[in-house]
């Protein structure tokens, strides 16, 4: 519990009353969003955190301990509870990428050598060397946010706060900047943003606050907070998307109930048509009995290039002919390779393509992406890349996932995760230089690699 | 949108030693000063021209647009210069009789006006190359160095920052009066722009409070980062300049005294 407020309750001059009597904890380590509708009270409440603004009543706690309102206490904060504001160009007030990122270092009193060293280190981690000597406003919006955050990063906060972290940005750039706060929070930040975006809330969050009109309407995981209709509604909110159309599913019994699905292979999971098919059948086979059909390929197949189908028979006709239902196994399976571009070698990464018969490439972070577009790598996909190579390597490609040191072990857990949840059991491997330390525990996810329905 | 800030942060000289840009362009602007003869401030602004253009990569109709918007006021007074004579004895070049008055250019004056004129663009293509391959983000370090007052310093980098906030801004408030007519006569042109210097006012009071909340929140103790941009001399940029000065100097020896009229 590292962020807490008991009886939280703020009122502008003009008599609104912006936050009203909320009680919060902050679990540590995790991804926290804030969801309400504008003017909901999210951005008042940031100011609170992070000591910006005083309580009327009630009292906010860091660690434990009630924050202090003198400066000192004040300046101990915010160096702990970072804040990005929403419109990059408040937060952006130096005439260079470098002098901005410098700013928090140098008022804390960081030597000249230490700043440098912080600077740098940002600049590289964020994919912003090139810029450093750039005037902010020769950025695009997407730039803008990571030297943003970059400048938050550079006091080495616990707490991270984003204030609509996505709005303006285009795809690319917003899953650029979801990659960040994804790297971030798996090296041990707590990272909170506001959002009025439902979807993304219920994707990426670990644990939800809903807002509505300066009170606390409800928290909890994202699955929790988002399966009460009605509050949701009532805060001026929509259900998210592919939560309604999962819903739409399960009415019509085309997948399994009492689920969350919180991405397309989650839903893809949830999703069980029945298999028919009218086959010839030899009389002496019964209703009920199973038939081994062999292997199918080509258009008859579903999920592989290849599958061996066993069918129960629910129906025998006069004719000869049985309508038998299908139970298909997938020979030639896809895989998912990681590979960390901070070792890149071409010469080694080219045996890796060759070697695995790669077909799909995809990379994350911005970093990846210039190693990769510097040399000459085709990268098919630059957006919701763990998404879209579970989504591949279930209909057997075999995908690579270009990232940097600090995202391989995240993009291992969710895939994992999906491994595990789903019981479809996928190769998935690290592989070159940089994948030797997770490669260990990563053994027995080494399977025969067959995927398994039921 | 593009200003001389934006051209000198593209130019490729941006990245050479501001300290040599400036001696250089300090010696151009006092030789072309101390000339005696219009040919040695010829010689210095086609120099500068052609390191603008070639070093500088700048575009060339874009700096000749520059360069003629101020060629016409220069034009014009020295022209004024030409009519104003000072020596007795001159031989006259030409009169103009106007009612009562005659207007007389004398050879000396004639060749007075040149001189103006030539070293007139001569500064001005020196100082154009200054501005166009040095942007102010070099100028601050720059400055910096010759520990300016901090205060001032911190003003200045902080009004430059927000002065394209603020023009980008200007341009969309123009641009949503316009679309609605707003600059259709006279009489709305005054009104438009009335309104739009009040919002513009209000938005900078607001920017105001958001820059110090920004600040605040990222600890600020008065203190604000210079960017210390360290650009060597190569070789080649002091054989280029040396031979830039050797250059000037011959031609200020041999060219004394030479006047056009």
């Amino acid at each position: 519990m590292i962020l807490e407020t008991k009886n939280l309750e703020f009122s502008y001059p003009d008599g609104t009353k912006a936050v009203d009597d909320i009680s919060i904890t902050i679990p540590q380590g995790k991804k926290v969003s804030f969801v309400g509708k504008n003017g909901s009270g999210k951005s008042t409440l940031f100011l609170l955190l992070n000591g910006t603004l005083k309580p009327k009543k009630g009292k906010v706690l860091f660690g434990g301990k009630e924050v202090d309102y003198s400066s000192s206490g004040l300046r101990e904060l915010r160096k702990k509870v970072g804040i990005v504001f929403q419109n990059s160009d408040d937060q952006l007030f130096a005439p260079t990428v470098y002098q901005d990122i410098a700013f928090g270092p140098l008022n804390l009193g960081y030597s000249k050598e230490e700043i440098d060293r912080v600077v740098n280190q940002m600049l590289d981690h964020f994919g912003l060397q090139a810029l450093k000597d750039k005037p902010p406003h020769h950025l695009s919006g997407g730039q803008k946010k990571r030297v943003a955050i970059a400048g938050v990063l550079a006091m080495d906060p616990d707490i991270i706060i984003l204030d609509e972290p996505l709005s303006n940005l285009d795809p690319v750039g917003a899953d650029e900047i979801l990659d960040i706060l994804n790297e971030l929070n798996d090296l041990g930040k707590t990272i909170i943003i506001s959002t009025h975006d439902v979807d993304l809330a219920y994707k990426w969050s670990d644990y939800v606050l809903l807002l509505s009109s300066g009170k606390l309407v409800n928290e909890g995981t994202s699955g929790y907070v988002f399966s009460n209709d009605e509050e949701v509604r009532n805060s001026a909110l929509k259900s998210p998307f592919i939560l309604d159309v999962y819903r739409e599913l399960e009415k019509r019994w085309l997948a399994t109930g009492n689920a969350q699905p919180k991405d397309i292979p989650e839903l893809v999971q949830l999703l069980h048509s029945v298999d028919l098919m009218r086959v010839d059948i030899s009389p002496e086979v019964a209703v009920g009995e199973c038939v081994n059909l062999g292997v199918l390929f080509g258009d008859y197949t579903k999920e592989g290039l290849y599958e061996a189908v066993n069918s129960r028979v629910l129906f025998k006709s006069d004719d000869g002919t049985a309508v038998v239902e299908l139970k298909r196994r997938v020979l030639k399976p896809g895989a998912i390779h990681v590979y960390n571009m901070d070792e890149f070698d071409k010469a080694e990464f080219d045996k890796i393509v060759d070697e695995y018969d790669i077909n799909f490439i995809g990379a994350m972070g911005k970093k990846s992406k210039d190693i990769a577009e510097n040399n000459g790598i085709d990268v098919v996909c630059n957006s919701g890349v763990i998404d879209k190579s579970i989504l591949n390597a279930i209909t057997g490609s075999r995908c690579l996932i270009l990232t940097s040191s600090g995202m391989v072990s995240h993009t291992a857990k969710r895939i994992r995760e999906y491994i595990q949840n789903s019981g479809i059991r996928l190769i998935f491997s690290p592989v070159g230089k940089g994948a030797l330390d997770i490669n260990e525990e990563n053994t027995q996810d080494q399977t025969d690699g067959l995927i398994e329905v039921e | 949108m593009r200003n001389l800030d934006d051209i000198a942060l593209l130019s490729p000289l941006r990245r050479k030693n501001t300290t040599l840009k400036v001696l250089l362009v300090i010696f151009a602007l006092l030789a072309g000063l101390f000339s005696s003869s219009p040919i040695l401030p010829i010689f210095i602004m086609v120099c500068m021209i052609f390191a603008t253009l070639v070093f500088g990569k700048i575009p060339p109709a874009l700096y000749f647009k520059l360069f003629l918007s101020v060629l016409g006021f220069v034009a014009v007074s020295c022209v004024l210069f030409a009519f104003v004579s000072t020596g007795k004895g001159d031989e006259i070049l030409l009169a103009i009789p106007i009612f009562r008055w005659t207007l007389t250019i004398t050879q000396e004056s004639a060749n007075y006006a040149v001189l103006i004129f030539t070293r007139s663009l001569s500064g001005i293509a020196s100082l154009f190359f200054l501005s166009m391959t040095t942007p102010m983000l070099e100028l601050f370090s720059y400055f910096k160095r010759f520990s300016f007052l901090d205060v001032f310093m911190e003003l200045v980098m902080l009004i430059y920052r927000y002065i394209f906030v603020f023009l980008e801004l200007l341009l969309s408030i123009q641009s949503a009066q316009s679309m609605r007519f707003g600059y259709r006569n006279f009489k709305t042109s005054l009104r438009s722009a009335g309104m739009l210097v009040g919002s513009l006012f209000i938005q900078t009071l607001e920017q105001g409070d958001r820059l110090y909340l920004s600040m605040n929140s990222r600890c600020y103790d008065g203190k604000l980062p210079y960017y210390d941009a360290k650009y060597k001399i190569l070789y080649s940029d002091a054989l280029v300049s040396m031979i830039f000065v050797a250059a000037v100097a011959t031609v200020y020896i041999y060219t004394r005294g030479i006047q056009f009229f």
